[in-house]
């Protein structure tokens, strides 16, 4: 190894100067970089090289540059050498900083400078061929704070953060278990982005893991801005609208997951985390849902099932029933239907269409616009889009309520990705009601009904426990069952552990 | 290979023969009792698809196109079985008429009967591309659906005062005859002996112990709420409407008048879609896997889609007229095509099973 770097010229030469200009070669043209001279007692010289902003400087001052000028020798340091793995030899660079952080010597320049650019600071010493990396990384970076995707009532504030170090952190502390494994992966030619699996060894879905890997490992790209990437380079089918893989903000969220069986994989520079396989169900339920009272979380869930068809169909309905199925709507609501549409001159369809295409731009010009004019969008939404478009005779109040009532509803998914899909869905639904009727809204839904029904996440059915049925999974999906009643975890991802509590834990007066 | 439970099976049973008798009404030439037809046709219906599985188990697991080259050799075999395939597109064709014909006079007046067959048929290949898995998840979600769905009319209309059971007095009033002519062959047939193509069905099953039993259970469920809903069709619109009517089961959604359900007919669209969704992509099925057995293929995916397009074909020019549709169903398909394929060629192998046993005892 280290003749073979010597000769094919990809490690140092030795002499400092040289080395320094290697260095300085590949790094041309980067101002961020730092080169620091130090001399030992004994005249050895060297440079430390790091990162200016991705350094703690205080620490490197402290716990590498005084030690470093301090030591009279290298000879000294011998000892630490060995910690270092670099074999106890005398020329080789000193461990007298091994109580700074990390510590790693490589002989490759390359990894070298893998390691100068994700933060380690780079000891090169005269004489020495090796490159001591010293992980002082340290960043701005947000605090954790509550997930601004994902807010709930009750339950935990904590959201994950953009370090990978602290979302990891974030989750051990919830499982405090050496079950609790954490493999690391690197994904990125450019970005070279940490990712890591983390899952418990016990209860994970047997050959996922496996399966993880092999699909993350054929991934070849250059950078990895997010874990949105990562998403469409895994799942099963990439040319679905629906969410194959769950993505949270939510710590306790994820840790559900991974108590479930599932693996979830962390991304560097995202709040965002994976959790596969995902499922339809699960974009129902909100963390929430399991904190507060199972019948009130009971209800919620079919009040969110109600308005997810609602926000797919409602609209669509609407356009079938006036345009083709008049006599299906009770008289006295057709006449006041017929009244508020009679100034109206364009067909229902077109109506809708307007409409909706107006709030689906209200609402993206909501989240894009600078904060100072938020103000102006929203008058300009709810009274052009709202009063005076009815006044005008150009769309009716009933549509206006439709349309509400549909953008309040796609709103509800505790999953915002399902949300989105909804919302792509529901315009086919409508052109499919604006042409064919019921009858189209019928063959929409059996079509989605059948995708879905093909779909699979890491080989589970996209829509189990429903398709196929499983009856112990229906505790968790319609209705919540209290916590003391589901004894088992979920069978299609849970089989290799699948008990979780010891039964009778429903608690009961004491005997008097 | 892939599998589907027993459950997804007893679905796909129960729905395929509910079929488009929730709209169509089912022996209604017995009358008032045709509920009595009904029942009675399901007693010798759930006979008759036993008698299918037997002979799939005494095969061996053999589908029912290849019962008949095993049976009587390649020369005479093969030339009968190719007779189901064709059977079975001409059935699908059956039902495209039954969509296209139906649509645009209950519900969607102007709209042309061939968008209608294209948009259907175009779903059913979508499902069907993805194989027999997917159908019958899918009938094991709509079975429940469907059910909910009947109770719902059930309590709507009988809430709204709709039945009134004088109208299936007198009991067999004008003698068993007409209630036998409504079981055989049509009452038998239709349904039940349709269900033959389930020999096909069954070799895709995982778990084989305990067949019989949820096959019988799927066609007791199917056969008696479809004489339950001739029971209520009856009671709700009278012996006389019942008869004439094209499509009395649909009708009788119409009746209901409780508050704001003036009528049903967002039911009515469910059955038919639904069942003609399960019925018409088991044709095909079954169908696609008799041609990839007899043209020998690998894959089931070109077969469907040359089935599905000769049915569209069919459907498309072998009628012109409703009545001309249901003429046909009721007077010359049961005696012609359904009883020598379903009951004589069937009739005809089991027969030969102990010979064929015999023949091969002897050879060893």
């Amino acid at each position: 190894m280290n003749s073979k770097a010597r000769e094919d010229g990809t490690g140092l030469t030795g002499k400092l100067e040289e080395d320094l200009a290697l260095f300085q070669g590949k790094m041309e043209r980067c101002s961020d970089v730092e080169y620091h001279k130090f001399t030992l007692q004994s005249g050895k010289q060297g440079y430390l090289i790091f990162i200016a902003g991705m350094t703690d400087d205080t620490r490197l001052q402290m716990e590498v540059i005084d030690p470093l000028s301090r030591m009279e020798s290298e000879q000294d340091l011998s000892g630490t050498l060995k910690t270092a793995g670099n074999g106890g030899n005398a020329k080789d660079l000193s461990g007298s900083s091994s109580d700074a952080g990390q510590l790693r010597t490589e002989m490759e320049l390359e990894q070298g400078l893998t390691g100068l650019c994700k933060g380690d600071t780079i000891a090169i010493l005269d004489g020495c061929r090796k490159i001591l990396l010293v992980s002082l990384s340290k960043w701005e970076q947000r605090s954790v704070e509550e997930p601004a995707s994902e807010p709930v009532i009750r339950g935990a504030r904590d959201g994950f953060t953009e370090s990978l170090q602290t979302n990891t952190t974030l989750i051990r502390r919830r499982l405090a278990t050496p079950d609790l494994k954490v493999e690391s992966i690197q994904v990125g030619t450019l970005s070279k982005t940490d990712m890591e699996l983390v899952y418990l060894d016990s209860v994970v879905m047997p050959g996922l893991v496996d399966e993880v890997k092999q699909r993350i490992q054929r991934i070849v790209i250059d950078t990895v801005l997010e874990s949105g990437y990562i998403e469409e380079l895994i799942c099963d089918n990439p040319f679905s609208v629906f969410p194959q893989v769950i993505n949270t903000e939510r710590p306790d969220r994820a840790v559900s997951g991974i108590v479930e069986g599932k693996v979830v994989i962390l991304v560097d520079n995202t709040p965002f985390v994976l959790v596969v396989p995902g499922l339809f169900v699960e974009t129902l339920q909100a963390s929430e849902d399991y904190y507060q009272n199972y019948i009130f979380s009971t209800m919620t869930r079919f009040l969110r099932l109600g308005l997810a068809i609602g926000a797919l169909v409602f609209p669509s309905i609407y356009i079938a029933l006036t345009t083709f199925h008049q006599e299906m709507i009770p008289a006295s609501l057709l006449l006041s239907i017929a009244a508020s549409r009679e100034a109206v001159p364009f067909p229902a369809l077109i109506e809708a269409i307007l409409m909706e295409a107006s709030f689906e731009g209200l609402r993206e010009a909501g989240i894009r616009l600078p904060r100072p004019v938020g103000q102006a969008v929203s008058i300009v939404g709810a009274l052009v889009i709202g009063q005076a478009a009815v006044q005008a005779g150009i769309v009716s109040a009933t549509l206006v309520i439709v349309v509400s009532f549909t953008g309040i509803a796609s709103f509800i998914f505790p999953i915002y990705s399902q949300g989105l899909a909804f919302r792509v869905m529901r315009f086919p639904m409508m052109l499919l009601a604006g042409s064919l009727g019921l009858y189209g809204i019928f063959l929409g839904l059996l079509v989605l009904l059948i995708h879905l029904v093909k779909l699979r996440s890491f080989g589970v059915p996209y829509l189990s426990p429903i398709i196929p049925l499983q009856a112990a999974g229906l505790k968790d999906v319609f209705v919540r069952f209290p916590w003391w009643s589901m004894k088992e975890r979920p069978l299609q991802t849970g089989k290799a552990n699948l008990r979780r509590m010891k039964g009778n834990m429903r608690p009961r007066p004491p005997k008097s | 290979m892939t599998q589907i439970s027993k459950y997804e099976m007893f679905a796909l049973l129960a729905l395929f023969q509910l079929g488009t008798t929730l709209i169509f009404g089912f022996s209604s030439d017995a009358g008032r009792d045709a509920w009595i037809a009904s029942g009675i046709s399901t007693l010798f219906g759930a006979g008759l698809v036993l008698i299918y599985l037997f002979i799939f188990k005494a095969t061996g697991g053999l589908t029912l196109v290849e019962w008949f080259p095993w049976i009587f050799g390649k020369w005479l075999g093969t030339p009968l079985a190719w007779l189901f395939p064709l059977l079975f597109i001409y059935n699908a064709a059956r039902i495209i008429s039954d969509v296209r014909f139906l649509f645009p006079v209950t519900i969607l007046n102007r709209t042309p009967d061939w968008i209608i067959g294209f948009t259907f048929l175009g779903v059913v290949i979508y499902a069907l591309l993805g194989g027999i898995e997917v159908i019958a998840r899918l009938a094991g979600f709509f079975l429940p659906l469907i059910y909910i769905s009947i109770m719902l009319e059930v309590t709507l209309l009988a809430s709204s005062g709709t039945f009134h059971f004088a109208n299936l007095l007198p009991v067999v009033g004008e003698g068993w005859g007409r209630i036998w002519k409504a079981v055989w062959p049509l009452g038998l047939m239709q349904t039940f002996g349709e269900s033959i193509e389930f020999a096909i069905i069954w070799s895709y099953v995982g778990q084989k112990k305990g067949l019989a039993l949820w096959t019988a259970g799927g066609t007791l469920l199917a056969g008696f709420s479809i004489a339950l809903m001739d029971l209520l069709a009856v009671s709700g619109l009278g012996e006389m409407a019942f008869q004439q009517m094209m499509y009395p089961a649909f009708a009788l959604l119409k009746l209901s008048n409780i508050n704001y359900f003036d009528n049903l007919d967002a039911i009515g669209i469910i059955y038919l879609v639904v069942n003609a969704f399960i019925k018409m992509s088991v044709h095909l099925f079954s169908a696609a896997v008799c041609l990839r057995y007899l043209i020998g293929g690998k894959s089931e995916k070109p077969m469907v889609v040359t089935a599905s397009l000769m049915a569209l074909f069919v459907s498309m020019t072998m009628v012109i007229s409703f009545t001309e549709h249901l003429q046909v169903a009721k007077q010359i398909i049961p005696y012609h095509v359904w009883v020598p394929m379903f009951l004589v060629l069937p009739g005809i192998v089991l027969l030969a099973l102990p010979v064929r046993k015999w023949i091969a005892g002897l050879k060893t």
